[in-house]
């Protein structure tokens, strides 16, 4: 008796996947947003050399951009399963390990990662607009703080969306490393499924599809979002 | 009203300017010309702190900077009572023409925006400009661009306008007008301190003319005392190799 591909199956358990996108989404927008942020404080820093901090970020870019996902998010897990009840009782909580669900540790994880790339994403877009931007702010009296907020940060992010878009894209596909340290994602809850009747490859085929609706929603997102920025760049009118 | 004392700057082991010393009275229009690389433009950077100076002192109206302890709300005092056109206009590309020209006062000034916009307007007028006001600097001509440029530095009232070669970037056919815009300005009273190396523009409108070489003012006077009848041997050197032999009599 040779395979037989589940088609039916595959189809059911798309409709198991779908429900686990907001968990998807979940797991990428919100470190989406806190990369954007913190990781456009770590470019100011950098760009800016404010000693010394610029210094010690860079290392720290450099450390945590040399460990893959998946183990910066399993030895996270471990160490906060393992030594969170201690550090609880230490500061007089009454809350343990089992309290904190382990969405927050992937979220965290996976926020701490989307900090560095798209520090380093914010950084490039910053460095491309010119210095003579800066010169002809700090010549009409704005200070440093004022020509980075209005003049600067405005034409970097143009340049930064289609980098970001991308990111945003290898977050989604990153969520999926949560499901290692037991998150119930697109793909545990197909895999789930299929643990009583062994159709494994339908499983993993209907996590890879909405996987890959998802990116390819994305991609749109992004390619709509990049016609609409930075018009003035292109001789467009507001 | 402006006065620089002993004005030092180094980049590296390179000394750009060894001690330039100047008064500019309100509303005189001085043009400081010299060779390339002479320090002209790092003496206008030096006087609004786009360069710092290693030496030297620098007063501005009311405020007078020791270029060697020198404080940020100092150096932010000095650029909002000057302003600067840049030898490549240095629009910010994210603005409008007229939002150009009310930053430094809506932003630096606090200037309410619609007596801002009013203001710039009118200067935008007065540049020709009319037509022009949400034009993104990406749709304008070379020309256009530092004429902007120049409403811009008005627009801040400032004590004196640093024009940094300001038609040096630009085509043949468009320094005419900033020129002219330009003149226009002189006429008007503003202070300006120029460096251009448009000679027929430095006799047309100078009060002073000064040349500069190797950081040092060389020599220094009237555009005919300085332009027709130099007194230096570098002075002279410097006019028979950028004027037309029957331009400039001995």
């Amino acid at each position: 008796m040779g395979f037989q591909f589940d088609l039916g199956f595959l189809v059911y358990e798309l409709g198991i996947g779908i429900r686990y996108v907001p968990v998807v989404f979940l797991l990428s927008v919100v470190p989406l947003i806190i990369g954007l942020l913190l990781g456009t404080g770590i470019a100011v820093v950098r760009l800016l050399s404010l000693h010394p901090f610029d210094k010690i970020l860079a290392m720290l870019v450099i450390f945590l951009r040399g460990v893959p996902l998946v183990l910066q998010l399993t030895i996270l897990y471990l160490t906060f399963s393992l030594g969170f009840d201690s550090l609880a009782k230490a500061l007089g909580l009454a809350a343990t390990a089992k309290d904190i669900p382990y969405t927050f540790v992937a979220i965290v994880g996976l926020s701490v990662n989307a900090t560095v790339y798209l520090s380093e994403v914010m950084r490039t877009s910053l460095q491309s607009v010119g210095v003579g931007q800066y010169e002809a702010a700090y010549s009409v009296g704005l200070t440093t703080g004022q020509t980075l907020r209005r003049i600067v940060l405005p034409q970097a992010l143009p340049m930064a969306v289609p980098l970001v878009g991308s990111q945003f894209i290898s977050l989604i596909k990153g969520s999926a490393i949560a499901s290692l340290i037991s998150v119930v994602e697109v793909i545990n809850a197909t895999v789930y499924e299929a643990n009583g009747n062994y159709k494994f490859l339908e499983a993993y085929v209907a996590a890879g599809i909405i996987y890959w609706v998802l990116c390819m929603g994305v991609e749109r997102l992004v390619a709509w979002l990049e016609a609409r920025v930075g018009i003035y760049s292109r001789g467009g009118v507001a | 009203m402006i006065q620089v004392k002993g004005l030092h700057k180094s980049f590296g082991k390179h000394k750009v300017l060894r001690g330039i010393d100047l008064q500019v009275a309100k509303g005189e229009v001085i043009v400081v010309i010299g060779p390339s690389g002479s320090g002209k433009t790092t003496f206008l950077r030096c006087l609004n702190f786009l360069e710092q100076a290693d030496e030297g002192e620098i007063s501005i109206a009311n405020t007078c900077i020791n270029c060697r302890h020198v404080t940020q709300k100092e150096i932010l005092q000095i650029r909002r009572s000057t302003a600067m056109v840049f030898q490549l206009y240095n629009l910010f590309q994210n603005k409008t023409a007229l939002e150009n020209v009310i930053e430094g006062l809506v932003v630096a000034r606090k200037v309410p925006h619609a007596e801002a916009a009013a203001t710039g307007r009118r200067i935008l007028d007065k540049v020709g400009m009319t037509e022009k006001y949400d034009a993104y600097p990406s749709q304008l001509s070379g020309g256009q661009q530092q004429r902007v440029g120049i409403a811009r530095a008005i627009a801040v009232n400032p004590e004196v306008i640093l024009f940094d070669e300001p038609t040096s970037a630009l085509d043949p056919e468009w320094v005419g007008e900033v020129l002219g815009v330009m003149k226009q300005v002189a006429r008007g009273g503003l202070t300006m301190i120029v460096a251009t190396h448009e000679i027929s523009f430095a006799r047309d409108i100078a009060d002073r003319v000064i040349f500069i070489d190797g950081g040092v003012i060389v020599e220094q006077g009237t555009p005919e005392e300085v332009l027709s009848h130099p007194q230096e041997e570098r002075t002279k050197q410097f006019l028979k190799r950028i004027l037309p032999a029957a331009d400039y009599a001995i």
